[in-house]
């Protein structure tokens, strides 16, 4: 312990197995709140929610502000899509295959 | 079936990783969130997100850059593993008449079998996927960058075209 006019200036330990008791009980505080598994399992949560939104905005890009999902169309700037005559004739050809999609099913998560 | 190096521009029949997959949602499960007047406001689903990979059925003419003007969204379907369906007989049916023709008899329309591939998340013990045209969703215009930039093959264009006619063949076939 030094002093120097009015103040008193205590030496702070430097080592962190210092033997200060302030020390030490802070310590102890600190243990109990970080060992707390509630809190793990808390931060866990955070990150783990943020981190899958930043996962979707970076992959599905970030809406500005609220956005209308279903947009304005301005049909007087559209213009009407060519078709091949004969493209329609092939599929009204092929419309009499049959559709044998009832006889397989695949057991994944979309079932159920 | 794929392009050994992808265009980096979306196009049809394109496959996209780690999309969240919307289709097939449970309407019943959404839960409503009203404000104070009473407004529904916003809506969520309390289900696990699920990620995975989809391919484009959006013709590439819609989303072409410089066809913005006709770009409202971009539909999408999920592709499913091949190695889960229930007959292994049944899939190889399913991929013998997967490609039509003027000379196809029957057919499993709902489906468009996609050979394994390294990049090809579904492809456990060479299997590959099927796409699954039953579990279409659309997403909005402003992900197409996001999607480009996930793009992971491209189908060669006679496939796409494949994909295409079989996919037009599933809402046009003919009722049993």
């Amino acid at each position: 312990m030094k002093r120097s006019g009015l103040a008193q200036i205590i030496d702070f330990p430097k080592d962190p197995h210092g033997t200060s008791n302030r020390t030490s009980y802070s310590e102890d505080i600190l243990d109990q709140i970080f060992n707390d598994p509630r809190l793990d399992q808390r931060i866990q949560e955070r990150i783990e929610g943020q981190l899958l939104a930043l996962a979707y905005r970076e992959r599905l890009g970030a809406l500005q502000g609220v956005q209308d999902s279903f947009d304005d169309i301005y049909l007087s700037e559209l213009t009407p899509d060519s078709f091949n005559k004969g493209s329609i004739a092939k599929i009204q050809r092929m419309k009499r295959i049959r559709d044998l999609s009832d006889s397989i099913d695949f057991n994944d998560e979309w079932e159920g | 079936m794929y392009l050994e190096v992808p265009d980096q521009d979306l196009t049809q029949g394109d496959i996209i990783d780690g999309i969240h997959l919307l289709g097939a949602i449970k309407l019943g499960a959404i839960q409503v969130t009203n404000n104070q007047q009473g407004e529904a406001v916003s809506w969520t689903i309390p289900a696990k997100p699920k990620l995975g990979q989809v391919m484009v059925l959006s013709h590439s003419c819609e989303i072409a850059k410089e066809n913005n003007i006709k770009l409202t969204s971009i539909i999408l379907a999920p592709i499913r593993g091949a190695d889960t369906a229930t007959s292994k007989d049944k899939l190889a049916e399913l991929i013998s008449s997967n490609i039509l023709t003027e000379n196809t008899e029957a057919s499993y329309l709902k489906y468009f079998y996609i050979e394994p591939h390294e990049k090809l998340s579904c492809s456990k013990d060479e299997y590959g996927g099927v796409v699954d045209f039953s579990k279409v969703f659309s997403v909005h215009k402003s992900a197409l960058q996001s999607l480009e930039q996930n793009k992971t093959l491209q189908l060669q264009s006679h496939v796409a075209s494949a994909m295409a006619l079989k996919c037009a063949l599933y809402y046009h076939r003919e009722a049993a």
